[in-house]
């Protein structure tokens, strides 16, 4: 009898086979004693593996600077997504996926031409982030985002009222949002 | 509130691996590096973990992986995953620990652990607790794993635990395929053997505590 290789059994026994090729092999170790012999050891021992668990807590990590960033793009994002955009995209004729790309472009112009200390020190700040090896509890970390949404909730109303009387996305005008985005994320976090 | 902020990010700022690596080697990038070590430094701790057989170290070799690839942020190039970059990164770092270990100390790795395993078993034959049982076969399967020589350890790591398959696997050990897959075989086959003894003897043990038992 021509036997299956061991490699053709790895794929079997982990699944990287055709639906063919597993009836085929299938149909095999019905006939086959010593290759049903090796292949239910092999099982077992892929059984005995999976009692070995490395998942260690659930831990969320201290709300890192791009995640600052991210939050506080949003805030602007969302507001002008939500409310903005649609007045803008009647009076400009335009896409709210393409304004969205287009605000999204002109911040990223912005933050790379004005914002190259603050990079240098989100950097440094990754690196720290990084090192600390202590797991934050993801409550914790949620309390901590509620809070920063919540004591800036003056901020982001007056972001909101800015971006509400916008007829016309101007260059001063997203250099203000600009601005508003950078104080809230330069706003440090209560420990 | 908190669930949509949460939505708009992941919507708006998640670019591929590539183009954040990309990012990070041309214009050192935190933003995008910090992504890429939010979304992957829980597998390689993973890898690293089970490579070495310590959590701890697990956990300080996978900082050093990301220190690394930042390090070597321009030689990655973008014709390759850069997860099969990263993968690999972190099981040469494995391998330099593996061979420090080893160097310094004259005994094997897995014999850290045989002292509180015997008192485990002793106390697990008066009373039998679930968890210490659950926690003793890990202990076993741990043990096995590190008896393992690395390459074959590797293997068996990517791709039983982590779930890469052959294919992405050989593209990260740079071996054939056919190679990774008899490897696994092989490996699989050792461990057999590693288990099977040491939990017959751990059987045997047991069953003679409770015939003792049962005589008096």
């Amino acid at each position: 009898m021509k036997h299956p290789s061991q490699e053709e059994w790895m794929g079997y026994v982990y699944g990287e086979i055709s639906s063919t090729d597993k009836a085929n092999l299938s149909a095999h170790l019905k006939q086959c004693a010593e290759c049903a012999g090796r292949v239910t050891q092999w099982q077992g021992t892929m059984s005995s593996l999976n009692e070995w668990k490395v998942s260690g807590p659930i831990s969320a990590r201290v709300i890192r600077p791009a995640v600052k960033w991210a939050i506080a793009a949003a805030l602007v994002f969302g507001v002008g997504l939500g409310f903005g955009t649609a007045y803008l995209s009647a009076s400009s004729g335009r896409t709210t996926a393409a304004l969205r790309q287009e605000i999204r472009q002109e911040l990223q112009a912005e933050f790379k031409t004005q914002l190259s200390e603050q990079r240098t020190q989100l950097l440094a700040e990754v690196s720290r982030v990084i090192d600390d090896k202590r797991a934050e509890d993801k409550q914790a970390t949620l309390a901590a985002l509620r809070q920063v949404t919540a004591t800036h909730r003056a901020d982001y109303n007056s972001l909101h009222k800015e971006l509400e009387t916008m007829a016309v996305m101007t260059d001063s005008s997203l250099r203000q949002a600009q601005q508003e985005i950078v104080s809230l994320v330069n706003y440090s976090q209560p420990k | 509130m908190t669930g949509s902020i949460f939505n708009s990010l992941s919507s708006l700022f998640s670019i591929s691996d590539e183009q954040a690596m990309w990012r990070v080697r041309m214009e050192d990038d935190p933003q995008a590096f910090a992504q890429l070590v939010q979304r992957w430094e829980k597998p390689i701790q993973s890898l690293c973990a089970r490579m070495t057989g310590d959590l701890h170290r697990g956990e300080d070799l996978a900082q050093e992986t990301f220190a690394r690839v930042f390090a070597r942020r321009k030689d990655y190039l973008p014709s390759g995953k850069f997860s099969t970059f990263l993968w690999r990164v972190a099981l040469n770092l494995c391998y330099d620990e593996l061979r420090r270990i080893t160097r310094r100390r004259e005994s094997p790795l897995e014999e850290n652990f045989s002292e509180p395993q015997a008192e485990e078993m002793a106390a697990e034959a008066a009373t039998p607790d679930l968890r210490m049982v659950e926690e003793e076969r890990a202990e076993i399967v741990r043990a096995a794993l590190l008896r393992l020589e690395e390459t074959y350890r590797a293997v068996v790591v990517l791709r039983h635990y982590e779930g890469l398959k052959f294919r992405e696997i050989s593209e990260v050990l740079e071996i054939p395929e056919g190679t990774v897959k008899s490897r696994m075989a092989e490996a699989l086959s050792q461990l057999n053997k590693i288990l099977s003894h040491t939990l017959d003897g751990e059987e045997t043990h047991k069953k003679a505590k409770q015939s003792e038992r049962l005589m008096i």
